[in-house]
């Protein structure tokens, strides 16, 4: 549909298709180029394009949280320690622990300790949902069959490890909290305001400019109900 | 510098999930704390509600432990995490649909806590995020999970599509949707923004 070819103007249809990519950071090269120069001279798609970052950036820096009971972690170790499977678990573990050492023992071991981890989903399973899948609207993929505890882990990526330098920052984060939170509180408006401004400036400059400078041709060929009516 | 730093983040919690295999409470404590607060703002998001948030968190931390030996450590704890954490709320918000019907289409959250920010930031900025998460919250659960992950948690679709267990299209499809929602029904806002901003700086006109 947008195979453009770089001579010729991109219109708001074909700017639209591209805004996900741009959005998602997956938009480079001519194309984003491309996008850049038609969002510059049209007005709906810059102020679309505004809306959308902005809401992005608000759900980015989200501050409207509770924050988690002090105690958690020890009512969850506790829990750990006393629920009827968990205990037969971390039992069980424990007996590993101190039968270990020999070979022949860790290799049984390891046998049953699948058996075991299994039967442990099951259980878990009646009360609760590690069996059930989630109410999808695409097919899963199926990879995620026959692995009953965790199926999503045959399709886990191996490259990031950033995940914990985050977990980090987000405690980090926490901690400062009051100071931080203003700011970004502060940010989050200004540039939102600052969007807002940009868009409705150059609105105004081009709506001085000649009618004819307006580019119609890059108007949708049909009328978008969303856009707002000026 | 910062690869090199990735990689002993995960040399570490693969001991720690080693260890916490083997009885530690120590490096199960860890990995709770490493993790829960990511967990609980996911879930909080999820489910709208933050007085069930705590006690779902705590459910998919006990089934991430009940089958802690079946994680595999090439994979990251934390995608897996979120997987359960995902799958505990679809179940626990349709236990409530099943018991409840609908629920409630207003987002909880953010009107605790705006009470404080609006004393914080401008009377416009309070009225964005307002409608920001107000519509989040009409959003189907795929939609707003996408979202989340999506700017929240610094996920990319293909991990996106790991926790919520669909094809990295359908994820893609449904973060479309969600932005062009939020867009729609942040049209009208920016409009009485812009036209409040400018009479403030006496533009108007
Ligand atoms: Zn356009």
């Amino acid at each position: 549909m947008h195979n453009t070819k770089t001579s010729v103007r991109m219109n708001c249809e074909q700017a639209r298709q591209l805004f996900d990519a741009y959005l998602d950071g997956e938009l480079n090269g001519s194309l984003a180029t491309e996008l850049g120069a038609h969002r510059i001279k049209c007005s709906d798609c810059r102020r679309h394009l505004a809306l959308m970052e902005v809401s992005g950036h608000i759900v980015a820096s989200d501050s409207g949280l509770n924050e988690m009971d002090e105690r958690f972690t020890d009512r969850l170790i506790a829990c750990v320690d006393e629920g009827p499977i968990q205990r037969q678990s971390w039992l069980y573990r424990h007996w590993r622990m101190t039968a270990g050492g020999l070979a022949a023992a860790a290799a049984i071991t390891l046998v049953v300790l699948g058996v075991f981890g299994q039967r442990e989903t099951r259980v878990a399973g009646e009360k609760n949902i590690l069996i059930e899948r989630p109410r999808g609207d695409g097919d899963s993929s199926p990879l995620l069959e026959g692995m009953p505890s965790y199926p999503g882990a045959a399709d886990h990526d191996l490259t990031s490890g950033a995940w914990i330098d985050r977990a980090r920052k987000n405690i980090e984060t926490k901690r400062n909290s009051a100071a931080s939170l203003q700011e970004a509180l502060d940010q989050t408006a200004n540039k939102w305001i600052d969007a807002l401004e940009a868009a409705h400036d150059i609105d105004s400059i081009e709506s001085t400019a000649t009618e004819a400078d307006h580019a119609p041709s890059s108007q949708p060929s049909q009328d978008d109900p969303s856009l707002p009516k000026r | 510098m910062a690869k090199t730093a990735a990689k002993t983040d995960r040399r570490y919690e693969k001991q720690l999930i080693a260890r916490a295999c083997d009885g530690d409470r120590g490096a199960a404590r860890t990995l709770v704390d490493l993790h829960k607060d990511r967990l609980f703002a996911f879930i909080q998001r999820m489910l709208r509600n933050h007085h069930d948030a705590e006690e779902i968190c705590q459910e998919a931390f006990l089934k991430a432990f009940v089958s802690l030996d079946s994680f595999r450590t090439e994979y990251r704890f934390s995608t897996w995490l979120f997987t359960i954490g995902y799958r505990v709320c679809l179940n626990h918000l349709r236990r409530k649909r099943a018991v409840t019907g609908e629920p409630e289409l207003t987002e909880n959250l953010a009107h605790s806590s705006d009470a404080t920010c609006e004393t914080l930031e401008s009377e416009e900025a309070a009225r964005l995020r307002r409608t920001v998460w107000n519509s989040v919250a009409t959003l189907s659960e795929p939609q707003r999970a996408s979202l989340v992950l999506f700017y929240r948690h610094d996920m990319g679709c293909q991990e996106i599509a790991r926790v919520l267990e669909l094809p990295v299209a359908t994820v893609k499809s449904h973060l479309h949707r969600a932005r062009n929602r939020l867009r729609e029904l942040l049209e009208p806002v920016a409009d009485q923004d812009i036209a409040a901003f400018r009479n403030r700086r006496g533009l108007a006109g």
